[in-house]
């Protein structure tokens, strides 16, 4: 069964929490917003000026004259921040509420029930919106369009990691992947998986020089600024992994697609969304440290940067024991607090002086 | 060891966790002369703190603020609230310890100062063993994650109660089925033996204290105002650790019977009352001039703090878990901010306050989060709201001049 | 009858004398280390402009940030109060005013009468206030009254984004290091204080016409800035520094007549 439209209402996502294909079920198209604001001091009309960077600039990108082209936004309860942003959003910003998804932060089979029914509470406040009506046929389909999604995303990452893709190509095809229509998406990232088969690997071998050099692990929320990721790679180093919704914090495995009734798939996406990597709403410490810790082992980091959203709590406040825990295993953690995707000159020197005490040790 | 202030440490932790210590602070408290529900607070304080720091015999579990204390109370199980302890550590003069520590841990600046304290003053010894921790996931995303992380450190289990911010039905069977869990998962690690009997009990207890505070509430409502703001500055703390516990009746009904005689004999705390003021979230827990500042020179008399609100219902002693998981998710700083602007234009009437100030404590993002909105909605209702930015366990971090001016020009604008 | 209205500011204050209606005099001193000193050289000097004694003076009463100091004053008044007093005196249809100090920046609601009806102060960092402007003239080696009309040369902007004054510095001297001109970076200077303003302005909501007061409002970059990122054109007083001195005047009066 097809979906809904191939052109329903584009709806803004703040949160990897927020299963896609509910939406896309319903007629919508799901998207994740990233800031675009040229004048982020506009928040600071509505929001302290040490509140996180990175939901002021979401908020400032929805108050200028250009603001990106979405019908409505589902809200989450990931953190303070996502909280009073929607409050201010209510009342300021002139793209609609659709949603408030209340996301448990434990993945037991009492947070994974309430989830579901979570889901189908969600799913019934944007019908009312939409007029469409979610189905067994339509979920399940749209489960399949990203679970194709997910599938075509591992294979790039695996040729991202043998060195046949470079870097900022991958992570402009997973930021695509969450920005478009999924079955455009899914048509360009099979277009670039296609080419990748097509060409030898001896021909495409983008990092090969450079796989001797430093090998980074970074950690971020919604994305590390492409800034960042060139600063590291114009000296040399190489990032080997992203934790952050753009890569290894959003749903990696299938969802099981085979669900008799809305409850089942519904249940299905819950389990699959609350038991992703654990993100530091969460509060699962050891877990996430354990996670980190093989993750960085798996894809032999030399060191870690975490690339974090200045005043933004959970990350920073974790950070100590994310530090201590990577530094016991002998590698080396660096911290950015960032406002935004400019570096300034002494985050550049920074990272530039952090990869070259790695290089000497 | 020559530090002076190593030297006050270490004479501070070997007070809190020794017998003889803690009845020579008490002994040193009783003699000082104190309000008497400060007596009685100061009591309970040192008593939790003997049963914490200087003796095995219960269990001890450190957690945030909004786990119902009847919940401790009522299963035998020392409640230990780093947030409560690091304003009583600042109103010691202790804060700068605490900060600097925290520095050192490599907790970035910019994260709440009470949060940063707490984290600090653990590792300087200044607080108790642990032997579990809880914490409650709403209101303020720090106190959770900086308990999970003390957790973590000392190797102790930590549960997390996942609580909704919508309120509704739902929201009271998940937060219920959770405190099911949470004391199966205690009866499981601390080993302690789960009596109805006695949650039962300290409900009770609960709800009488209750009722006294609504006593003191309506009291309050007096004009002149009977009681002095600044005096109320250590309400939060009452409020989230003493329900359950006998003090909680004592300290009500002596703080009931104190406020009555201020009223009855024509005495109010504050001799000068021109304006009415409402005050939003905290006050510096250290002495400050800001609210002497306020209150003496400006006549600006706090009739309400926010936090000194009974929010939650009369507890249902016949169904202690559902009535509990009903107080955690009825808290009025949960969900949106409308739940809090109607609270406080409720209140605002109730206490016949001409303004409101909030104190925005540097850090905390969802008291300061979505201020504009708040104060937009008290301004619809005639209400002017005066926003001070400062800290109430950093005295460095409050800048009395530029605070002092706020003060003044909102005062002249009320008059 | 003559009253005096003393404006301390964190540099700069100002003595004005008013009978009645009509300014007669006034002056303009640095705050220098002593607000107290400052306050007496400023009402001497006013004094002699108006050609009275201090004698003849039947009420003083004293604003700004160093009102405190003045004790020979007969009252002390915040700013915000003498602010939409003053601009309400010089522009009775003014609906709101701004001032740029040194140490706090503030936007007040003038209601009828020149009361201030609600007003918004920066908070605690000095991003939007003149401090702000003082350490970046500082670092680019220029005095703050070029400032104005080397941004006003820029044909663009340079992005400031720091939130703090401190990094907003060293941002500053990386622009200079990547080559940004002297005029770029000041333009962008203007333009990171005015959107600050303005984005605090917006909390009070801003009403035209606005007045622009305080010694900021001679610096011509920030006033385009400003009105660049208000969307209304600013009312910049003849002697925009006078019009908190001009405020405590007319307090006095009130005072002195009453």
């Amino acid at each position: 069964m097809k979906a809904y439209t191939d052109n329903g209402p584009t709806v803004g996502l703040f949160s990897s929490f927020v299963p896609r294909e509910l939406l896309f079920a319903l007629g919508c198209v799901p998207v994740r917003v990233f800031p675009t604001a040229t004048k982020p001091t506009l928040a600071e009309m509505y929001l302290p000026r040490n509140f996180c960077a990175l939901t002021r600039n979401l908020l400032a990108s929805f108050l200028e004259e250009e603001r990106p082209r979405i019908q409505a936004v589902i809200f989450t309860d990931d953190d303070d921040s996502s909280r009073r942003l929607r409050d201010v959003w209510a009342e300021y910003v002139p793209v609609p509420i659709w949603g408030y998804l209340e996301v448990p932060r434990t993945n037991d089979s009492l947070a994974i029930r309430r989830f579901a029914s979570l889901l189908a509470d969600l799913s019934r406040e944007i019908e009312s919106h939409t007029g469409n009506k979610l189905t067994v046929g339509h979920l399940r389909s749209a489960i399949a369009v990203y679970n194709e999604q997910r599938h075509l995303l591992e294979s790039l990452k695996a040729s991202w990691l043998r060195g046949n893709l470079p870097t900022l190509l991958y992570r402009n095809l997973r930021r695509l992947a969450l920005t478009e229509h999924p079955q455009r998406a899914n048509e360009a990232l099979q277009h670039q998986v296609n080419a990748m088969s097509a060409s030898m690997p001896s021909e495409v071998q983008v990092n090969k020089a450079t796989d001797a050099g430093t090998r980074l692990l970074l950690i971020a929320e919604l994305a590390t600024p492409t800034s960042v990721v060139r600063q590291i790679e114009s000296t040399g180093a190489r990032v080997v992994t992203e934790v952050s919704d753009l890569d290894e914090l959003s749903v990696a495995q299938q969802v099981p697609e085979k669900g008799e009734t809305l409850e089942d798939l519904l249940a299905s996406l819950a389990e699959a969304h609350l038991t992703k990597p654990p993100a530091p709403r969460t509060r699962a410490i050891r877990r996430r440290l354990d996670y980190l810790a093989q993750l960085a082992r798996d894809r032999g980091a030399h060191a870690v940067i975490c690339a974090y959203s200045k005043f933004c709590d959970l990350p920073l406040a974790e950070y100590p024991l994310l530090q201590a825990e990577m530094e016991r295993v002998g590698i080396p953690v660096l911290l950015l607090e960032l406002e935004d995707e400019v570096l300034s000159g002494q985050h550049r020197t920074r990272i530039e002086a952090f990869l070259e005490m790695i290089r000497h040790k | 060891m020559n530090d002076p202030k190593d030297v006050r440490i270490r004479l501070l932790s070997w007070l809190l966790r020794s017998p003889l210590g803690l009845r020579l602070v008490q002994a040193l408290l009783a003699g000082r002369p104190q309000k008497p529900h400060h007596h009685v607070s100061a009591d309970f304080f040192l008593e939790m703190a003997r049963a914490a720091y200087a003796s095995r015999t219960r269990p001890v579990v450190w957690s945030n603020i909004f786990v119902p204390s009847e919940l401790f109370w009522g299963l035998g199980i020392v409640p230990f609230f780093p947030e409560t302890w690091a304003g009583l550590a600042a109103s010691m003069g202790l804060s700068a310890l605490g900060v600097s520590q925290a520095a050192a841990l490599g907790y970035p600046v910019d994260l709440c100062t009470v949060h940063r304290s707490a984290a600090g003053l653990r590792v300087s010894r200044l607080f108790p063993r642990m032997d579990a921790v809880v914490a409650t996931s709403h209101t303020c995303d720090l106190a959770s994650q900086m308990l999970s992380n003390f957790a973590h450190a000392e190797g102790k289990p930590f549960f997390l109660l996942d609580v909704p911010q919508r309120e509704n039905k739902e929201a009271v069977d998940y937060s219920t089925a959770q405190l099911q869990r949470l004391i199966e998962h205690w009866c499981e690690t601390l080993g302690i033996v789960f009596d109805l009997d006695r949650l039962r009990h300290a409900l009770h207890l609960s709800n009488k204290a209750r009722t006294l505070a609504l006593e003191v509430a309506m009291l309050r409502e007096a004009q002149p105002a009977p009681l002095r703001g600044s005096g109320m500055r250590d309400q939060l703390g009452m409020l989230t650790a003493m329900f359950g516990h006998p003090s909680g009746i004592r300290y009500y009904q002596t703080l009931r019977d104190y406020t009555r005689q201020r009223i009855t004999s024509s005495q109010p705390e504050q001799t000068l009352q021109r304006v009415r003021l409402y005050w939003m979230h905290l006050m510096p827990y250290f002495e400050s001039e800001l609210l002497s500042h306020l209150e003496d020179d400006l006549g600006g008399v706090v009739a309400w703090e926010e936090v000194s609100t009974i929010w939650w219902d009369e507890l249902d002693e016949r169904d202690p878990l559902r009535s509990l998981a009903r107080k955690m998710v009825s808290l009025f700083f949960n969900g949106p901010i409308q739940r809090r602007a109607e609270m406080a234009l409720r209140l605002i009437q109730r206490y016949h306050c001409q303004g409101a100030i909030h104190f925005s404590h540097w850090g905390c993002r969802q008291s300061a989060g979505a201020l504009h909105v708040l104060r937009a909605r008290l301004r619809q209702e005639g209400v002017p709201l005066l926003i001070l930015d400062g800290d109430c366990i950093d005295p460095s971090n409050l800048q009395l001049g530029p605070l002092h001016t706020r003060l003044e020009a909102f005062i002249e604008m009320l008059l | 009858m003559y009253v005096a209205g003393i404006d301390i500011g964190s540099t700069s204050g100002e003595a004005l004398i008013l009978e009645d209606e009509r300014i007669v005099g006034w002056s303009i001193v640095d705050t220098g280390y002593s607000s107290r000193r400052a306050a007496e050289e400023a009402l001497d000097l006013a004094l002699s402009h108006s050609g009275i004694e201090r004698t003849q003076l039947q009420r003083i009463v004293a604003t700004g940030y160093g009102r405190v100091a003045v004790d020979f004053a007969h009252q002390q008044v915040t700013e915000i109060t003498c602010y939409a007093r003053g601009a309400y005196f010089l522009h009775p249809q003014v609906q709101t005013v701004i001032d740029i100090g040194g140490q706090d920046s503030k936007v007040v609601a003038v209601g009828a009468g020149g009361r201030p009806l609600d007003f918004a102060m920066n908070d605690k960092c000095a991003a939007g206030t003149g401090r702000f402007l003082e350490v970046i003239a500082r670092a680019l080696q220029l005095s703050l009254p070029e400032m104005g009309d080397w941004a006003l040369r820029a044909k663009q902007a340079a992005e400031i984004s720091s939130t703090c004054t401190v990094f907003a510095e060293s941002e500053v001297v990386t622009l200079v290091a990547e080559g940004a001109t002297r005029e770029e970076i000041v333009a962008g200077i203007c333009r990171s204080i005015a959107r600050r303003v303005a984005a605090m302005a917006a909390r009070v909501g801003v009403e035209p016409p606005v007045m622009f007061a305080g010694g900021v409002a001679r610096n011509c970059g920030v006033v385009r800035a400003l009105e660049e990122a208000l969307g209304h054109p600013l009312i910049v007083p003849e002697e925009p520094q006078i019009v908190g001195a001009l405020g405590a005047a007319l307090v006095a009066r009130d005072g002195a007549t009453t």
